[in-house]
Protein backbone atom coordinates (compact mmCIF):
# COMPACT_ATOMS: atom_id res chain seq x y z
CA UNK A 1 0.00 0.00 0.00
CA UNK A 2 1.85 3.06 -1.09
CA UNK A 3 1.58 6.05 1.04
CA UNK A 4 2.05 9.76 0.54
CA UNK A 5 4.89 12.24 2.12
CA UNK A 6 6.82 15.22 1.68
CA UNK A 7 9.96 14.87 0.79
CA UNK A 8 12.21 17.95 0.15
CA UNK A 9 8.61 19.93 0.07
CA UNK A 10 7.18 17.91 -2.85
CA UNK A 11 4.44 15.58 -2.98
CA UNK A 12 6.38 12.00 -3.08
CA UNK A 13 4.41 8.58 -3.65
CA UNK A 14 6.24 5.77 -1.89
CA UNK A 15 5.42 1.89 -2.11
CA UNK A 16 8.21 -0.16 0.03
CA UNK A 17 9.18 2.65 2.79
CA UNK A 18 8.73 1.55 6.38
CA UNK A 19 11.63 2.89 7.68
CA UNK A 20 14.26 5.47 7.07
CA UNK A 21 16.21 2.88 5.24
CA UNK A 22 13.47 1.50 3.44
CA UNK A 23 13.41 5.30 2.05
CA UNK A 24 16.76 5.06 1.04
CA UNK A 25 16.72 2.54 -0.54
CA UNK A 26 13.84 3.59 -2.60
CA UNK A 27 14.48 6.46 -3.88
CA UNK A 28 18.53 4.71 -4.93
CA UNK A 29 20.69 6.91 -2.21
CA UNK A 30 23.91 5.83 -2.23
CA UNK A 31 26.98 6.58 0.12
CA UNK A 32 27.23 8.02 3.48
CA UNK A 33 27.46 12.31 2.60
CA UNK A 34 23.65 12.97 3.44
CA UNK A 35 21.76 13.82 6.24
CA UNK A 36 17.99 13.17 6.47
CA UNK A 37 15.62 15.31 8.51
CA UNK A 38 12.31 13.65 9.73
CA UNK A 39 9.62 16.58 10.94
CA UNK A 40 12.21 18.80 12.36
CA UNK A 41 14.50 16.89 13.11
CA UNK A 42 17.71 15.15 11.80
CA UNK A 43 17.28 11.55 12.48
CA UNK A 44 20.58 9.59 13.64
CA UNK A 45 22.23 7.00 11.24
CA UNK A 46 22.01 4.83 13.78
CA UNK A 47 18.39 4.79 13.88
CA UNK A 48 18.13 4.52 9.96
CA UNK A 49 16.85 0.86 10.33
CA UNK A 50 14.12 1.81 13.36
CA UNK A 51 12.72 4.96 12.54
CA UNK A 52 9.42 4.89 11.02
CA UNK A 53 8.04 6.80 7.20
CA UNK A 54 4.55 7.24 7.77
CA UNK A 55 1.39 9.25 5.61
CA UNK A 56 1.90 12.39 5.67
CA UNK A 57 5.50 12.30 7.39
CA UNK A 58 7.76 15.62 5.78
CA UNK A 59 11.62 14.44 5.19
CA UNK A 60 14.35 16.73 3.67
CA UNK A 61 17.37 14.91 1.96
CA UNK A 62 20.14 17.21 1.96
CA UNK A 63 23.64 16.24 0.52
CA UNK A 64 26.83 16.85 2.49
CA UNK A 65 29.54 18.64 0.16
CA UNK A 66 33.40 18.98 1.07
CA UNK A 67 34.39 21.71 -1.44
CA UNK A 68 35.84 24.45 -0.09
CA UNK B 1 38.02 55.26 13.27
CA UNK B 2 36.41 56.91 10.41
CA UNK B 3 37.56 53.17 8.45
CA UNK B 4 35.03 51.79 10.70
CA UNK B 5 32.32 54.16 11.02
CA UNK B 6 29.23 52.23 9.16
CA UNK B 7 30.19 49.49 11.69
CA UNK B 8 30.42 51.67 14.72
CA UNK B 9 26.88 53.37 14.01
CA UNK B 10 24.92 50.23 14.06
CA UNK B 11 24.15 50.05 17.77
CA UNK B 12 25.22 46.52 18.92
CA UNK B 13 28.47 47.17 17.40
CA UNK B 14 29.47 50.96 19.04
CA UNK B 15 32.77 51.65 19.78
CA UNK B 16 32.98 48.73 22.43
CA UNK B 17 32.12 46.28 19.64
CA UNK B 18 35.09 47.69 17.26
CA UNK B 19 37.74 47.15 19.99
CA UNK B 20 36.55 43.85 20.44
CA UNK B 21 36.45 42.90 16.75
CA UNK B 22 40.08 44.51 16.84
CA UNK B 23 40.95 42.21 19.97
CA UNK B 24 39.58 39.17 18.32
CA UNK B 25 42.26 36.69 17.08
CA UNK B 26 40.44 34.11 14.10
CA UNK B 27 42.19 31.18 12.61
CA UNK B 28 41.35 30.84 8.60
CA UNK B 29 41.88 27.04 7.68
CA UNK B 30 42.37 27.52 4.03
CA UNK B 31 42.66 30.61 1.72
CA UNK B 32 40.85 29.20 -1.20
CA UNK B 33 37.61 29.67 -2.12
CA UNK B 34 35.88 29.90 0.99
CA UNK B 35 39.24 31.53 2.83
CA UNK B 36 39.23 34.38 0.03
CA UNK B 37 35.89 35.54 1.23
CA UNK B 38 36.22 35.14 4.92
CA UNK B 39 39.47 36.60 4.86
CA UNK B 40 38.44 40.02 3.24
CA UNK B 41 35.07 39.91 5.40
CA UNK B 42 37.24 39.78 8.63
CA UNK B 43 39.74 42.18 7.05
CA UNK B 44 36.77 44.75 6.13
CA UNK B 45 35.65 44.58 9.57
CA UNK B 46 38.78 45.01 11.39
CA UNK B 47 39.28 41.99 13.07
CA UNK B 48 43.01 42.33 14.80
CA UNK B 49 44.39 38.90 14.18
CA UNK B 50 44.16 36.55 11.57
CA UNK B 51 45.83 33.66 11.11
CA UNK B 52 45.47 31.64 7.83
CA UNK B 53 46.87 28.27 7.46
CA UNK B 54 46.93 26.52 3.67
CA UNK B 55 49.97 24.30 2.08
CA UNK B 56 48.84 24.91 -1.47
CA UNK B 57 49.90 26.94 -3.82
CA UNK B 58 48.10 29.18 -6.45
CA UNK B 59 47.28 27.75 -9.53
CA UNK B 60 45.40 29.22 -12.63
CA UNK B 61 42.26 26.78 -12.02
CA UNK B 62 42.14 28.80 -8.57
CA UNK B 63 40.70 32.29 -9.81
CA UNK B 64 37.14 31.46 -10.70
CA UNK B 65 36.62 31.84 -7.25
CA UNK B 66 39.93 32.68 -5.17
CA UNK B 67 39.56 36.65 -6.14
CA UNK B 68 41.79 37.99 -3.21
CA UNK B 69 44.66 36.15 -5.35
CA UNK B 70 46.64 38.21 -8.09
CA UNK B 71 47.39 36.39 -11.33
CA UNK B 72 50.80 37.59 -10.97
CA UNK B 73 50.87 35.19 -7.79
CA UNK B 74 50.41 32.10 -10.03
CA UNK B 75 52.75 29.75 -8.34
CA UNK B 76 53.37 31.68 -5.08
CA UNK B 77 51.91 29.93 -1.94
CA UNK B 78 48.78 31.02 -0.78
CA UNK B 79 48.91 31.89 2.66
CA UNK B 80 51.64 34.28 0.98
CA UNK B 81 49.22 36.03 -1.17
CA UNK B 82 46.75 36.24 1.15
CA UNK B 83 48.69 38.35 3.51
CA UNK B 84 49.52 40.54 0.23
CA UNK B 85 46.11 41.08 -0.31
CA UNK B 86 45.09 41.58 3.45
CA UNK B 87 48.40 44.04 3.73
CA UNK B 88 47.14 45.98 0.81
CA UNK B 89 43.92 46.18 1.89
CA UNK B 90 43.99 46.93 5.57
CA UNK B 91 47.49 47.38 7.24
CA UNK B 92 46.11 47.48 10.56
CA UNK B 93 45.12 43.45 10.31
CA UNK B 94 47.80 41.61 12.29
CA UNK B 95 48.24 38.17 9.96
CA UNK B 96 50.46 35.34 10.80
CA UNK B 97 50.66 32.69 8.09
CA UNK B 98 51.20 29.11 8.32
CA UNK B 99 52.00 27.49 4.97
CA UNK B 100 52.01 23.71 6.32
CA UNK B 101 49.09 20.63 5.98
CA UNK B 102 47.28 20.26 9.37
CA UNK B 103 47.53 17.28 11.09
CA UNK B 104 46.66 15.46 14.40
CA UNK B 105 50.48 16.95 15.12
CA UNK B 106 51.22 20.61 14.26
CA UNK B 107 47.59 21.78 15.08
CA UNK B 108 49.06 22.30 18.50
CA UNK B 109 51.29 25.63 18.02
CA UNK B 110 49.13 26.99 16.12
CA UNK B 111 45.13 26.41 17.18
CA UNK B 112 45.57 27.61 20.67
CA UNK B 113 46.98 31.47 19.76
CA UNK B 114 43.47 31.99 18.44
CA UNK B 115 39.90 32.34 19.59
CA UNK B 116 37.83 30.40 17.41
CA UNK B 117 38.23 28.19 13.99
CA UNK B 118 37.00 28.85 10.80
CA UNK B 119 36.52 26.04 8.18
CA UNK B 120 37.56 26.94 4.58
CA UNK B 121 39.18 23.91 3.98
CA UNK B 122 38.29 22.04 0.77
CA UNK B 123 37.77 18.19 1.35
CA UNK B 124 35.94 15.59 3.71
CA UNK B 125 39.08 14.88 4.97
CA UNK B 126 40.59 18.23 5.96
CA UNK B 127 36.56 19.09 7.06
CA UNK B 128 36.93 16.38 9.49
CA UNK B 129 39.90 16.93 10.58
CA UNK B 130 39.91 20.34 11.78
CA UNK B 131 36.25 19.20 13.35
CA UNK B 132 38.55 16.88 15.63
CA UNK B 133 40.88 19.44 16.22
CA UNK B 134 38.32 22.05 17.61
CA UNK B 135 36.89 19.28 19.83
CA UNK B 136 40.05 18.04 21.12
CA UNK B 137 41.04 21.59 21.46
CA UNK B 138 37.37 22.91 22.75
CA UNK B 139 37.49 25.41 20.27
CA UNK B 140 34.72 27.04 18.97
CA UNK B 141 34.48 25.82 14.30
CA UNK B 142 32.82 27.19 12.36
CA UNK B 143 32.08 25.06 9.46
CA UNK B 144 31.61 25.45 5.64
CA UNK B 145 31.72 23.50 2.94
CA UNK B 146 30.15 23.95 -0.82
CA UNK B 147 30.04 22.69 -3.79
CA UNK B 148 28.53 23.47 -7.90
CA UNK B 149 25.37 26.04 -6.63
CA UNK B 150 25.20 25.45 -3.31
CA UNK B 151 26.83 24.75 0.68
CA UNK B 152 26.16 24.36 3.85
CA UNK B 153 27.20 26.10 7.14
CA UNK B 154 26.99 25.33 11.14
CA UNK B 155 28.81 26.41 13.84
CA UNK B 156 29.81 23.96 16.33
CA UNK B 157 30.27 24.27 20.31
CA UNK B 158 32.85 20.86 21.09
CA UNK B 159 30.77 19.43 24.13
CA UNK B 160 27.95 21.60 24.08
CA UNK B 161 26.49 21.29 20.42
CA UNK B 162 26.12 18.66 17.60
CA UNK B 163 29.80 17.78 15.90
CA UNK B 164 30.22 16.75 12.52
CA UNK B 165 30.58 13.47 13.34
CA UNK B 166 27.17 13.47 15.53
CA UNK B 167 25.38 14.33 11.85
CA UNK B 168 27.56 12.11 10.27
CA UNK B 169 29.24 8.91 12.16
CA UNK B 170 28.97 7.11 8.91
CA UNK B 171 31.13 9.52 6.77
CA UNK B 172 33.09 8.65 3.66
CA UNK B 173 36.17 11.04 4.32
CA UNK B 174 38.18 9.73 1.54
CA UNK B 175 35.52 10.95 -0.28
CA UNK B 176 36.89 12.38 -3.55
CA UNK B 177 35.25 15.84 -3.67
CA UNK B 178 37.19 17.33 -6.85
CA UNK B 179 33.45 18.91 -7.99
CA UNK B 180 32.84 22.00 -9.69
CA UNK B 181 32.27 24.93 -7.90
CA UNK B 182 31.11 28.70 -8.71
CA UNK B 183 32.24 32.16 -7.27
CA UNK B 184 28.46 32.77 -6.14
CA UNK B 185 27.99 29.50 -4.29
CA UNK B 186 31.68 29.83 -2.41
CA UNK B 187 30.75 33.47 -1.42
CA UNK B 188 27.29 32.96 -0.37
CA UNK B 189 28.32 30.12 2.17
CA UNK B 190 31.92 31.91 3.43
CA UNK B 191 29.35 35.75 4.09
CA UNK B 192 27.57 33.14 6.33
CA UNK B 193 30.93 32.12 8.06
CA UNK B 194 32.03 35.80 8.29
CA UNK B 195 28.39 36.67 9.83
CA UNK B 196 28.61 33.53 12.27
CA UNK B 197 32.39 34.76 13.10
CA UNK B 198 31.41 38.66 13.66
CA UNK B 199 27.98 37.01 15.73
CA UNK B 200 30.51 35.19 17.47
CA UNK B 201 32.65 37.94 18.13
CA UNK B 202 30.65 40.59 19.57
CA UNK B 203 28.66 38.26 21.10
CA UNK B 204 25.08 38.64 19.70
CA UNK B 205 22.44 36.82 17.57
CA UNK B 206 21.92 33.47 17.57
CA UNK B 207 24.70 31.28 15.84
CA UNK B 208 24.51 28.07 14.05
CA UNK B 209 24.43 26.04 16.49
CA UNK B 210 22.54 22.79 16.43
CA UNK B 211 21.37 23.81 12.86
CA UNK B 212 22.56 22.82 9.37
CA UNK B 213 22.07 25.54 6.88
CA UNK B 214 21.80 24.13 3.78
CA UNK B 215 21.60 26.10 0.57
CA UNK B 216 20.97 25.78 -2.71
CA UNK B 217 21.45 28.11 -5.37
CA UNK B 218 19.61 26.63 -8.29
CA UNK B 219 16.79 26.63 -6.15
CA UNK B 220 17.72 29.86 -4.09
CA UNK B 221 16.40 28.23 -0.74
CA UNK B 222 17.95 28.14 2.57
CA UNK B 223 17.14 25.24 5.03
CA UNK B 224 17.96 25.20 8.54
CA UNK B 225 17.99 21.34 9.43
CA UNK B 226 17.50 21.10 13.05
CA UNK B 227 20.30 18.93 14.94
CA UNK B 228 21.31 18.09 18.42
CA UNK B 229 24.42 15.98 20.25
CA UNK B 230 24.66 12.27 19.39
CA UNK B 231 24.61 10.23 22.04
CA UNK B 232 26.48 7.61 19.54
CA UNK B 233 28.85 9.97 18.18
CA UNK B 234 32.42 8.63 17.80
CA UNK B 235 34.11 11.97 18.96
CA UNK B 236 31.94 13.91 21.19
CA UNK B 237 30.19 11.47 23.21
CA UNK B 238 32.00 11.61 26.15
CA UNK B 239 32.75 15.20 26.41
Amino acid sequence: MSKMIRVNGRDVELFESGTIRDFITERKVTGTMFVIEKNGKIVNKEDYDSEPVNEGDSLELVGFVGGG
Amino acid sequence: MTRYIRNTIIPQIGEAGQDKIRAARVLVCGAGGLGSTVIANLSAIGVGTIGIVDNDVLELSNLNRQYIHKFENLGKVKVDSAKEWINAFNPEVNVNTYPVRLDHENYKGIVEDYDFIIDCFDSFKSKFLLNDIATATCKTLIHGGVTEFGGQAMTIFPGKTACLRCILPDADENLNVLKGVVSPAVTTIASIESMEALKLILGIGEPLANKLLCYNGLDMTFKKLNTERNGKCPLCKNI
